[in-house]
Parts: structure tokens; sequence; C-alpha cells
């Protein structure tokens, strides 16, 4: 089901010589994770915004689960959908408690349930409630603070969540760490969410599929896996380092390389790897211990195995290799 | 506008009365304000008590001030060029101290790092550093002292005040109001825009 | 002195009183038509550039102005009234609520408008809830200020004819008596400082933690 739709959507600043977003028109299915992807000024952040109507496009439409948003009420719209930006936009006046239950609020809910909302959402992003709750904005981390920009984008369960470049002011080592938080979150919740950044590495690591934009303009919309391997053009090949194999390697994972076990395999003593790990500690492992096969294997159990053939094909991006696809 | 066409060496004369008695105050003030604010400026905690005392006194009104200094001062000049000098005094020390206090400390390091002394560090780090901030306390004093010296007619300091005092005294005398007010006025913006322009003029460049 | 002062307020007590009260009536009917002009007019002009380059501007240079001189330029028109006074006094109050209204929203942090308008407020929500919070301690000091300069200027205002502690200070210079002139002044120095550390309280009361 389609839960976000752009189509045709431009804007055109005044004075400016060209439109901000050019005719974008791309479809996200409901409980997808999919990332805008570009350099700075290509006008990814404008078509997030115009999402929740915070820029206006000057044509084409958006529609959020098929009502064009303009039919839909600002303020009833905004409350629909989470919104999270890179400086996270605390109320510096309100405690984190008070800040997530604004948007319940706003909706009139009862106060027990906002005050359970709280505590659950505060548990989602892994701050106690009982030590956080009273705290203010100023008391916290740079990495805290967009937790409980998070819990409060999430606090009145919207249909969609907007996250522009949410991790972008952050260290590395936080912002791995939040990575993995958001997809713990969306692994459980099952969120339509929009995301904005221009790290490569953070969209191929988050996106169920990626928007690889070009001053305003659309020039691939797919997996991160088919970016990497068959980037639509030189810009994309450039913009991911499609080239470079070892990056490529280590952004890939394994659950996209592998083949399902073959019917009648009986593991042995392959050595193990998991679904999500990257390709590149796969490769690692096939060279360091010399085994001429990996075991995919996801909660103990085996599901499929990996060659270096199936790895030099990935990197290629033509899929699996010719004998697997006649076997599937 | 017209009694100041038909008197101009009248309003001329008290205009530089009232110049005088602004100056002769401001610079016993700066005078003053320097070493104390050098002083107090890099002992934090002192420094937040006596500009939390001198800011208490600010508050004061001026001719409130000036009556209470009559009996040690008598009903005359002085009361008002002190009562000035405490108001200047209280505006040019805090920004003494918060023109010091702004400076990085890093750079002060530096310079004790490549070996200047106590004085050289003054003149050459601390005073060019924190001028802007120290003039700009200089016209917000000037421009106050000329408030309070206007105020300070009643208490026979003369300067542009008595023309308007004398315009209430004498009734219908509207012309000589209209006057003072508007020669205290322009002698006001005039000072505060030109110490503006030299503040520019000092700015540090960024 | 200071006791020929008291001994003479003891004796003039009905009149202080009634001073004391005409003073501060004077004074809070200035402050309080300065807050409901200005309030609204410097939201007004941190949202506008053009208007904040008029209107502060012009707001500047009032303030440069002494206020004696602005004070008795209201008796040619409105006569030797209360409300001469009362008028000279709001125009003073003016200024700090002005400059400090439009300073503070200036200062709310882009962000927090952003985040607050994404959440789906109202712009009277954003207003109410995050700037108007966010701004409070701004305003209420510059409220302060505008304050203890009306509650100054007020003395100022008997030589006009709005009365208050002021006529024990023209009353003083008529009789060229210091002592009466203290009646007046002494009053007036602890009103000011009352309402500058009460008022310093309460914008400390109302500031946001960081």
């Amino acid at each position: 089901m389609t839960a976000i739709r752009f189509e045709d959507v431009s804007k055109h600043y005044p004075g400016s010589p060209r439109p901000a977003v050019d005719l974008c028109s791309f479809a996200v299915e409901a409980g997808n994770l999919v990332v805008l992807l570009g350099p700075s000024g290509c006008g990814k952040t404008t078509l997030l915004k115009m999402t929740n109507r915070l820029v206006e496009p000057s044509a084409g439409a958006v529609y959020l689960d098929d009502t064009d948003v303009r039919q839909i009420d600002v303020t009833s719209l905004r409350r629909q959908t989470g919104y999270v930006i890179q400086q996270v936009g605390l109320f510096p006046h309100l405690t984190v408690a008070q800040n997530i239950a604004v948007v319940p609020e706003l909706l009139g809910w009862p106060r027990p349930r906002i005050a359970a909302r709280v505590d659950e959402l505060l548990e989602m992003v892994h701050l106690v409630p009982g030590e956080y709750r009273h705290r203010y904005p100023a008391q916290l981390s740079g990495g805290q603070q967009q937790r409980v920009g998070l819990a409060r984008a999430l606090a009145g369960e919207p249909r969609v969540l907007l996250m522009d470049e949410p991790f972008g002011a952050i260290d590395a080592i936080t912002r791995a760490s939040l990575q993995d938080e958001l997809l713990s979150i969306q692994r459980k919740l099952h969120k339509t969410i929009l995301f904005v950044t221009h790290d490569v590495d953070e969209a191929l690591r988050l996106a169920d599929k990626i928007v690889v934009m070009e001053a305003g303009r659309v020039v691939q919309y797919d997996t991160p896996f088919a970016v990497l391997t068959r980037p639509a053009n030189d810009f994309v090949r450039d913009l991911v380092g499609a080239d470079d194999t070892l990056r490529q390697l280590s952004l890939l994972r394994v659950e996209d390389a592998m083949t399902g076990l073959p019917t009648g395999y009986a593991c042995r003593d392959e050595p193990a790897i998991a679904p999500e790990a990257d390709l590149r500690s796969a490769l690692a492992l096939l060279l360091r211990t010399r085994a001429p096969v990996l075991a995919v294997v996801e909660d103990g159990r085996p599901v499929g195995i990996l060659t270096l053939e199936y790895i030099r094909c990935a990197t290629r991006g033509s899929g699996k290799p010719a004998k697997s696809r006649s076997a599937g | 506008m017209s009694y100041i066409l038909d008197n101009p060496g009248l309003v001329f004369a008290l205009a530089l009365q009232h110049l005088t008695t602004t100056g002769l105050a401001l610079l016993v003030a700066i005078i003053l304000a320097l070493p104390i604010g050098i002083l107090i400026a890099p002992r934090r905690r002192l420094a937040t008590l006596i500009m939390g005392a001198l800011g208490l006194l600010y508050t004061i009104p001026s001719i409130a001030l000036i009556i209470l200094l009559i009996p040690i001062f008598g009903l005359n000049a002085t009361s008002v060029i002190v009562a000035l000098v405490i108001y200047a005094q209280i505006i040019l020390v805090r920004n003494v101290v918060a023109g010091l206090q702004a400076i990085d400390p890093a750079v002060m390091d530096a310079a004790r790092g490549m070996g200047m002394n106590g004085w050289q560090i003054w003149w050459r780090i601390q005073l060019p550093l924190a001028l802007p901030v120290i003039l700009a306390g200089v016209r917000i004093a000037v421009v106050v002292a000329i408030g309070i010296a206007t105020i300070g007619a009643k208490f026979s300091a003369g300067g542009l005040g008595k023309l308007l005092f004398e315009g209430i005294a004498q009734a219908g005398r509207y012309d000589k109001i209209w006057a003072g007010a508007i020669a205290v006025g322009a002698l006001a913006l005039a000072l505060n825009s030109g110490l503006a322009a030299l503040e520019r003029a000092f700015a540090v460049k960024t | 002195m200071l006791g020929q002062a008291f001994a003479y307020a003891v004796a003039h007590l009905h009149e202080l009183i009634a001073a004391t009260g005409q003073h501060l009536l004077l004074a809070t009917v200035a402050l309080g038509i300065g807050i409901v002009l200005c309030v609204p007019l410097g939201v007004w002009t941190s949202r506008s550039p053009v208007a904040a380059a008029m209107v502060i501007n012009a707001v500047n240079a009032l303030r440069v102005v002494p206020s004696l001189a602005i004070l008795f330029l209201a008796l040619p028109y409105f006569g030797l009234t209360f409300t001469s006074s009362a008028i000279a006094l709001t125009i003073l109050a003016l200024p700090p609520i002005l400059i400090n209204t439009d300073a503070a929203l200036r200062t709310v942090n882009p962000a927090v408008r952003e985040a607050a308008f994404g959440m789906g407020m109202t712009q009277w929500q954003v207003l109410w809830r995050v700037e108007a919070p966010l701004a409070l301690s701004v305003v209420i000091s510059g409220v302060r200020t505008a304050a203890v300069e009306v509650m100054a200027s007020a003395t100022l205002a008997a030589f006009i004819g709005g009365g208050g502690l002021g006529i024990f200070v023209t009353r003083g210079f008529a009789l060229y008596d210091t002592t009466i002139l203290l009646v007046g002044a002494v009053p007036v120095a602890l009103l000011t400082l009352v309402t500058e550390l009460g008022l310093s309280l309460l914008q400390r009361a109302v500031r946001v933690p960081v």
C-alpha cells in the first residue's frame, strides 16, 4: 500500500534561476524507510517539508494515504506526521516529559494515557524514565536530546515520520548507536519514514529504498543494493563510491548476496555469519578460515550459504550467479 | 525653535555649560573606573558582588540621589557633579569589566606564553580588545550624564535644563521649553552618534 | 537633617501616603499602557525586518533624549495635569519594553520554532506555548528597566502638575528647604529599589533552565 506519493512536484523560489525541486515523482510504501539522499542544495529537505506543508509545492501534489495533503487541515496534518530535525528543537522551557507530551496534549489525549505514553517512549529510546522524565533539555547530551526528539516525534502515534538529517550534528559513535536504535524501533513499529541525509553510509545502512537527488531531480529510486551495484549514472556512481569495491563490500549485507539453502544441503562445520553482517566481514572470514563456503545463520538456524562467487556477483550488481538463478 | 534663533548666544552658552559639567564628571569617572575595573575584572566573585551593589545604586533616581547628596555637599553644583560621577562610574566599571572578561582566556595564555609582562599584556592585548566595549560604556555614560545634568539645572548647576525649568516656572513660556528640549535632545543625539562612530572605528575586525 | 526630614514626614503622614499612592498610580498607568502597546508591537517588529528597522531605530533615538525634556514637552499640549504626566511617562516606558520584546523573540532558536510548527501547532499556539515562555524573562527585564525609569521620572512629574512624591521636591525648592526635599527623595529611592528587586526576582523565577 502506498503511504506517501509525490506526483510531478516542483518548487520554484522567486529570484532563483532554477527550481529547487523539479518534477519529482515517486511513491513510498507503507512501513518502508525511504532515504532522500543527495548533496546539500539538491532539494531533498524541500521535498521532505512538502509532506507536512512547511513548504508548499509550486506545482504537482503530495498525497498522504491517497489524500492530497492540501485537503488536510495543516495543523491536523502535522499532528499526524512526526517531525525530527537536525537541530532537534526541543523546547528549552519544558522538561523531557513535557516535550514528549506536546502532541498528545494538542490531540487532547487524557492525562493518564499521556503519562503512560511518555514512559513507554522513553524506554523505547533507552532513557530511564525515572531518571530523565524531569530533566530539562539543557541537561542532556546531544545524543540524548535527539533521542528525546525522536520520542517526541513518535508520541502522537503519527502515520508517517519525517526526519531531516536527524543525526547530522552528532558524533560518529553516538550516531551509529542512534542508527541502530532507529532500525530496531522500526522493526517493532513499521512506520513509514522519510529520512533526509547527505551521508551515503547512513543512507545505505538505514534505507529500504533510496531516492538519489541531484539539482532538484530524482535521478534514481531503488534499493540500497541496486543503487550501489547498478548506479543510474555517473553522478550516482561517484556519490555512492560504486567503484570502490572494498567500500561497497562494507555497505552490502550478507542477505543481499547469499542464496537460500540448496535442497538437501546439510551444514557441517562451515564458518557461520549473520545475514545482517556486511560482505566485507564475510570476505575476511572466507579468507581467514580458507573455507570455500560460509553458512548464513539466523537465530541459530542456517538460512543460506555464501561463497566467493556470490560476493563477486553482488559487487558487480548482477544479482546471483547464473546457476543459482536457474536453481531458484 | 524661534527662541533658539533669537537667542543663539544664550543657548550656546548654556550648551557649553552643560558640556563642561558633563565632561568634568566624565573625566573624573573614567580616571576612577579604569583602575577599579581592571582590579575587579579577574576576580569574578568580587566583580559580581560589586556590580550587584553598583546596580542597586544605579537604580536610585538621579533627582533623589542628588538630593541625598545635599546634606554632604550642599545645595549646589557639587552635589550634581558628584551624582554624575557616581552614575557614569557605574556604567563605566560595568563595561570595563565586561570588556575585559569577554577576552578569550586562550589569548591571554598565548600572550603570557610569548613572554609579555603584565603591562605589555594590558597595552597590547587587553586594552585594544576591550576598547570597543569600554567606548560603548563611555557613550552610554555621556547620554545618561547629559540627561542628569538637565535635571541639575534645578540645583543651580546651570546648563540647558535652565531653559526647561524657566519655561515651566514662567507660565506660557512654552518657547523656552521647546528651545531647551530641542537643544538638549540634539546635544544628546549628536554625542551619541559621534561616539557610536568612534566605537565602530575601534571595533576589532572580525 | 534626616531626623528633621523624618519628623516632617510624620507630621505630614496623610499627605505622604496620598502622594505615594498617586506616584504608584502614575507609574502603574504608564507602565500598563506601555506593556499593552509595546508587547504586541515588539511581536510585530520581531517578525518584520522593515518594521524593526523603522520602529527600533526611532525608539532608540527616543531613548537618548533626556527624560526631563520629554516630560516637560507634554505640558504645552496637555496642561498641568495628571494626564499630561501619564502620557509623558508612558512615552518613557515604551523603549525598553519594545526593544526587549523584539530582542527576546528574535533570540528564540529557529529550530525550536520549526519543531513547533512541524508538530502541528497553530501560529497562536507557537506564540503562546513556545515563544512567550521563552521570551518572558527578557521581556520582564525590559519591563523592569521601564518601571525603574518611570518610577524615577514620576518624581519630575510634580513639576508639570502630575502630583506624586515629587510634590515634596517642588515644595522643597520653593521653600528652599532641604529637609522637605529629602521627604520626597528617600521614599522615591526606596520605591525604585523595591521595584527593581521585585521585578528581578520575578525575572529570575520565569527564567528558562540552561
